[in-house]
C-alpha cells in the first residue's frame, strides 16, 4: 500500500489535523478535522481521493469543529469513543480494538485523563495520539488522580510499541515514541503530583 | 510518508534505503552508491527512508524534502544550506559541522540528536521537535523558532540571538553559555506550572 501523510495545523486554537490516503485505492482518512476549509479539500481533490473515515481522539470542539462541513461534502464514517460527536452518529470504538478506515487497519487505545473518551490510534507505525502525549509533554489534565491515569494507560500501551513509531499530536511538533520514553517530562518520576490544577492551554 | 519499503534481509524491518532493496546496514556498497547518487542528483525527494546512513561532505543545498527519514544517520560536513524539509525526521541522528542555514522546515524532529558545530542561522524552524537534543557550538540565530521544543536537552555554547520565540517550550535540562539576545523570550514558555497550575 502506497501512502501519503499530510499535516494541516489549524489556526482555529492552534490544533494538528492530519489526512492519510492510501495511493492505490485512492481512499483517505482525516485525523481530528480541527477545520475544514480550502487548503484540506484542495489537498483531497488534486490527490483524487475520496474521504471515506474521521478519526476523532478526544470530543474537544478545537479537534473537531471541520466535522459539520466536511459532512456536507462527504459522507464519511466517524470513528470515536462517543456514540455521537457534533450530533453525527460515530462508530463507537473500545480499547484494543482493532478495526477497518477507508481501507487502513487501524488499532484503538483508550488513554482517558486528558478528557475521559481520549484515544490514540495506530495505523502501521503512526500513531495519532490526539491530546494525550505531544512532544516532550503529556496532556494536561483535571486532577493528579487523571495525570497519573494517563501515564498509566500510557506506559501500559502505547509505549510498549516500537521505538520508530511516529508521534503524530494534536497540538507540536512531532516525535518519535522512543524520544517520548527518555525526554517526555510525563514519565519523569513524580510528575503526577506537580499538576495539581486544570489549565486553559490545551482546552 | 512512512510507507518505506522495507529491508528485503530476512529478520530485518528496518526501512530500504533510499528505495532500494536493503536498509543502509545492509545494502551492498553498489546499493549504497546509488542511493547516494540518488540524493545528489534529485532536488526533490518525498517519502524516502536514509536512515541509519554515513554521509560525508555532501552539498544538498537547496533540495526539498517531503516525509523524508534521516533517523539514525552520522551527517558530517554535510550542506543543507537553504532545504526545506517538511515531516522529516532526524531523531537519534549524530550531526557535525553541517550548515542548515536559511531553512525552511516545518513539522520536523530532531528528538534526542547530537549536534556539534550546526548552524541553523536565518530559518524557518516552525513546529520543529529538538527535545532531548544535545547541541554544542551550535547556532540557531535570526530564525523564527515559533512553537518548537527544547525539552529536557543540553546546550551548550549556543546561540539563539534575534530568534521569534514565540510559543516556544524551554525546558533545557542543561545550559552552558547560551545567549538569547534580542529574542522575545518572554514569549517562551520556560515554566511548567505555566501548564499544569
Amino acid at each position: 500500500m502506497r501512502t501519503k501523510l499530510y499535516e494541516h495545523y489549524s489556526l482555529y486554537d492552534f490544533a494538528n489535523c492530519y489526512l492519510l490516503g492510501d495511493e492505490d485505492r485512492k481512499e483517505a482518512l482525516i485525523v481530528d478535522p480541527a477545520e475544514f476549509n480550502a487548503s484540506i479539500l484542495d489537498h483531497i481533490e488534486k490527490n483524487n481521493y475520496t474521504l471515506k473515515a474521521v478519526l476523532v481522539t478526544h470530543n474537544h470542539l478545537h479537534h473537531i469543529r471541520g466535522l459539520k462541513t466536511l459532512r456536507r461534502i462527504y459522507d464519511a464514517e466517524i470513528f470515536a469513543a462517543n456514540a455521537t460527536v457534533l450530533g453525527f452518529a460515530c462508530h463507537v470504538v473500545r480499547d484494543g480494538e482493532t478495526f477497518e478506515a477507508a481501507g487502513f487497519q487501524v488499532e484503538a487505545f483508550s488513554v482517558p485523563g486528558h478528557s475521559p473518551d481520549s484515544m490514540i490510534y495506530r495505523v502501521d507505525e503512526l500513531l495519532f495520539t490526539g491530546d494525550s502525549l505531544h512532544a516532550g509533554i503529556i496532556g494536561s489534565t483535571l486532577s493528579p488522580f487523571n495525570a497519573r491515569a494517563l501515564i498509566e494507560r500510557l506506559q501500559g500501551g502505547v509505549l510498549k510499541l516500537n521505538d520508530d513509531c511516529l508521534v503524530l499530536p494534536g497540538h507540536g511538533p512531532p516525535s518519535t515514541l522512543g524520544v517520548e520514553k527518555r525526554f517526555n517530562l510525563g514519565f519523569e518520576d513524580g510528575f503526577a503530583r506537580k499538576m495539581c490544577a486544570p489549565t486553559d492551554f490545551f482546552i | 510518508m512512512y510507507n518505506y519499503l522495507r529491508c528485503a534481509e530476512p529478520g530485518c524491518e528496518k526501512p530500504a534505503f533510499a528505495g532500494g532493496d536493503h536498509c543502509y546496514q545492509h545494502a551492498r556498497k553498489a546499493e549504497r552508491e546509488k542511493g547516494l547518487a540518488l540524493l545528489a542528483s534529485e532536488s526533490e525527494f518525498r517519502d524516502l527512508s536514509f536512515a541509519g546512513a554515513v554521509l560525508e561532505d555532501i552539498n544538498l543545498s537547496g533540495k526539498q524534502f517531503w516525509g523524508c527519514s534521516f533517523m539514525d544517520t552520522r551527517l558530517r560536513s554535510v550542506l543543507f544550506t537553504s532545504c526545506h524539509f517538511s515531516l522529516c525526521f532526524f531523531d537519534r541522528s549524530h550531526i557535525e559541522s553541517c550548515d542548515f542555514s536559511h531553512l525552511q522546515a516545518q513539522f520536523c524532529s530532531f528528538g534526542a540528536a547530537d549536534l556539534l558545530n550546526v548552524s541553523f542561522e536565518s530559518s524557518e524552524l516552525v513546529h520543529i521537535n529538538f527535545d532531548g537534543i544535545a547541541a554544542r557550538e551550535c547556532t540557531f540565530s535570526n530564525s523564527n523558532l515559533y512553537d518548537s521544543r527544547f525539552i529536557r536537552c543540553e546546550l551548550y555554547n549556543t546561540d539563539m540571538e534575534d530568534c521569534d520565540l514565540k510559543r516556544v517550550y524551554l525546558f533545557p535540562a542543561k545550559e552552558e553559555q547560551v545567549s538569547y539576545k534580542y529574542s522575545n523570550t518572554m514569549e517562551a514558555i520556560r515554566d511548567l506550572g505555566h501548564l499544569y497550575q
